[in-house]
């Protein structure tokens, strides 16, 4: 049952009212006609983490494309950890460079200069990372649940 | 033709939304504990209390104060909307927050939960709008007289499925193909817009009893349910070009 498209019968409305065991309130029920409008446009940040994870699922498939003895892509390993890196990154860190070296690791270049941090997942889908500004920041062997994402909105500061 | 691109790079959700329904209705004592309850948990994390009457409603805004979380308080339901889609793992970790602020109440008062799922398809220009930009002629969801429409049209499905346990499903079904306006700066410029608006919700039986039916547990578990049934629906919906955009064909 569950898992398979939706059984949808007439072309009618769903009412609150006439809906088993639930109560009065009709603002969920209410057919969508009357509810406001989607802003044609995401976010900046909405649109810049999409473009992210657009720009990942792109090159990951030129990589597998384009494999040979040069040119190993992405595990699935490190392309799941990848885009739950992406998808749990805070709001205010989704200004980044991302790049996909030869040997299949995904790296994430944020800031540049002396203070850039740069992080990495390697085949076995573990985050490690470096960078330095007034202090060190840095750690491996991390799952995408696990990496420190309030440290990073501090180090970005 | 092709013109029409989703809401994002990625895919196509503008918002997304679990509600936890109460019945009986809280009384004015547990609705004033939950809401305080709930400003507590989402204070920290930079939510906003906003002043109106009845409903209590809280908002966390973004770097550019676009609106990104929402959370609704009424006497029958709590619903927490989400505008910026991070992932099912992320947002079902949101849900769990939620369910976790509601823990005062005993949970035989829950007596339904729901996910509603809005997916956005915009064209910049809205006269080379074609419906098989974004819909699968194949689909079984769309009459003949969408595809002699032209543009602008509007459909509505509502279904119930009696399930286990005095349990029903509903679902709605909502899509509004339609001449809109964006804006970018000082300029609004003309836009087509194809909405998909998907509500589905589990609910007890009239006089069923509750038990741990919608537990956070149980909860979570019908949510995923839900969320694998609106990814079915979508891939039924949608053009091979469009799926492949949204990384449905994954």
């Amino acid at each position: 049952m569950y898992g398979q498209p939706c059984e949808l019968s007439a072309n009618e409305f769903a009412f609150s009212n006439d809906v088993e065991g639930l109560g009065s309130d009709s603002s969920w029920f209410d057919s969508d006609e009357h509810r406001p409008k989607a802003s044609p446009q995401p976010s900046r940040s909405y649109a810049l983490r999409s473009s992210h994870l657009a720009r990942l699922r792109a090159q990951i498939e030129w990589a597998q494309t384009n494999s040979d003895d040069e040119i190993q892509p992405p595990s699935d390993a490190a392309r799941h950890c990848a885009k739950a890196f992406i998808e749990n990154l805070p709001h205010s860190c989704v200004d980044f460079r991302l790049a996909i070296s030869h040997n299949g690791e995904i790296n994430f270049f944020f800031g540049d200069g002396a203070g850039m941090l740069q992080i990495l997942i390697d085949d076995s889908g573990h985050l490690s990372f470096y960078g330095e500004r007034n202090e060190e920041f840095s750690g491996s062997g991390y799952r995408a649940e696990e990496f420190p994402y309030m440290q990073l909105v501090k180090f970005l500061g | 033709m092709a013109n029409t691109r989703p809401y994002t790079d990625a895919h196509a959700i503008a918002m997304i939304e679990v509600a936890v329904f109460f019945r009986p209705a809280l009384s004015d004592k547990d609705l004033g504990e939950l809401k305080r309850k709930m400003e507590i948990a989402l204070k920290p994390k930079g939510f906003k209390r906003l002043t109106g009457k009845g409903v209590a409603r809280f908002a966390l805004r973004g770097p550019d104060k676009e609106l990104i979380d929402e959370v609704h308080i009424h006497d029958t339901m709590m619903h927490a909307m989400t505008y910026e889609y991070r992932g099912w793992a992320v947002f079902r970790s949101l849900a769990a927050e939620r369910l976790a602020a509601i823990a005062s109440l005993p949970i035989s008062r829950r007596s339904g939960v729901g996910l509603a799922v809005r997916d956005v398809f915009v064209n910049d220009s809205p006269m080379d709008y074609e419906n098989l930009d974004v819909f699968s002629p194949r689909s079984r969801f769309l009459p003949a007289y969408v595809w002699e429409k032209g543009s602008q049209w509007r459909l509505s499905f509502t279904s119930h499925e009696q399930m286990a346990e005095m349990i029903r499903l509903s679902s709605t079904l909502f899509v509004d193909s339609r001449a809109a306006s964006a804006k970018l700066g000082k300029d609004v410029r003309p836009v087509h817009t194809a909405e998909i608006t998907h509500r589905q919700w589990y609910s007890l039986s009239k006089n069923a009893v509750s038990g741990d039916t919608f537990s956070d547990e149980n909860a979570l578990r019908r949510l995923d349910a839900l969320y694998d049934r609106n990814k079915s629906l979508v891939r039924e919906l949608l053009s091979e070009r469009m799926l492949d955009q949204i990384g449905l064909k994954e």
